[in-house]
């Protein structure tokens, strides 16, 4: 009888570990750089836009990506919630000198956080199905809040 | 005449008991034999109670133990449903059965009424059905909703457990355990991450805590005798 009361403490304050807390990483947003392949940092590169298929918005319209002295450039743009894989054709130039396209596929997970949390989508398993750029690396296949990059791609 | 008495006394030597050379027996109190002695059988409260109490999940589940002595095998069996609404819009089910089976050890030998605290495994399966609507607004994509389904998915997991059994009156028993229930292992779970397994509880935890406060009857299959109170 005596182990009754410190069982029953012990097994009411660990009712408390059961709540998952409702930290959510998950989105469908790619992060990328893209790095010129010569060093030559002399001229703008400027983006006319950037379409993503299952949308009709346009991405960086009008940007300029490159400013002079830069190497690097980083994007972010989202993959398509609706389908196993996303087509980007990025339209360089004022006047659309040069159009190159990247298609990635992934998979996606649906996980339930909580009642209070929701639900959410992981995506992951992050490739390059097919691209006209030079080279296309997948740094980190887990599209999170908190990765730095997904791919790196080099112009 | 001398090798005849030493024979006829070596004889009698051989053939009385030496009672100072005798190895005293365990006394058979002491010995507790391994038979079945009675079958108990109960329910789990808390789960009653949470479908009384909760629109959100409805469960039940069923208990029951043989004593053979300082041991107890245990089984459980029950099943539970559950359907709640999501903060990011949509819904979860899920509905299954599960069981445990498993053996308990009895620590409190001495008690007269066979009052018990015990330390335990228990090896336990649930088989269910999960699925939930998942509804979102991308601001490119627009309004999304998603329908997903596991129709079959099967867990299995281990426990360690510790509890008391107290004679309340009669036959009528009451206790509660506690249990350490190790990670479980599932399967099926293709559309969507399991998220609670029936018997078992949140899925990906890690290592976690269950409670389970029960009643029973216990049925003997031998009429027992009281002890007898000596007095001087």
């Amino acid at each position: 009888m005596r182990f009754l009361l410190p069982g029953t403490l012990v097994l009411l304050l660990s009712a408390c570990l059961d709540k998952p807390d409702c930290l959510v990483s998950s989105t469908n947003n790619v992060k990328m750089n893209l790095q010129k392949l010569k060093k030559d940092t002399l001229n703008n590169i400027i983006l006319s836009s950037i379409s993503v298929s299952g949308t009709q918005y346009l991405f960086y319209k009008g940007d300029t990506v490159f400013h002079k002295g830069d190497t690097i450039a980083s994007l972010t743009l989202p993959v398509n919630p609706l389908s196993a894989e996303t087509t980007f054709n990025f339209y360089f130039g004022a006047n659309i000198d040069s159009v190159n396209t990247l298609t990635v596929t992934y998979t996606q997970e649906n996980l339930i956080i909580g009642p209070e949390c929701g639900a959410y989508v992981y995506y992951q398993n992050l490739e390059v199905s097919s691209t006209t750029f030079t080279n296309v690396n997948v740094k980190n296949s887990q599209l999170t809040t908190s990765a730095t990059t997904n791919l790196e791609i080099k112009l | 005449m001398g090798c005849l008495l030493a024979t006829i006394l070596f004889a009698q030597d051989a053939g009385e008991p030496d009672s100072t050379r005798v190895r005293p027996k365990k006394p058979d109190s002491l010995k507790v034999k391994f038979y079945p002695r009675a079958f108990r059988f109960g329910t789990d409260v808390i789960p009653l109670i949470n479908s009384r109490t909760q629109k959100t999940v409805s469960a039940w589940e069923i208990n029951g133990d043989v004593d053979c002595g300082r041991y107890y095998f245990a089984v459980d069996y029950g099943g539970s449903k559950k359907n709640f609404d999501l903060s990011t819009g949509g819904t979860y089910q899920n509905d299954g059965t599960y069981w445990r089976a498993g053996m308990d050890v009895n620590f409190l030998m001495k008690d007269p009424d066979r009052n018990m605290f015990f330390v335990g495994f228990r090896y336990a399966r649930a088989s269910f059905s999960e699925s939930a609507t998942l509804i979102a607004t991308d601001p490119y994509f627009g309004s999304i909703q998603k329908q997903v389904s596991n129709s079959v998915v099967n867990a299995g997991w281990q426990e360690l457990t510790a509890g008391l059994r107290v004679k309340i009156w009669k036959e009528f028993w009451m206790g509660y355990t506690a249990r350490l229930k190790f990670p479980a292992s599932v399967s099926g779970d293709i559309s969507l991450k399991t998220y609670d397994i029936p018997g078992f509880g949140l899925n990906g935890q890690g290592v976690t805590w269950g409670f389970n406060y029960q009643v029973f009857w216990r049925i003997p299959f031998t009429k027992q005798r009281k002890p007898v109170s000596k007095t001087s």
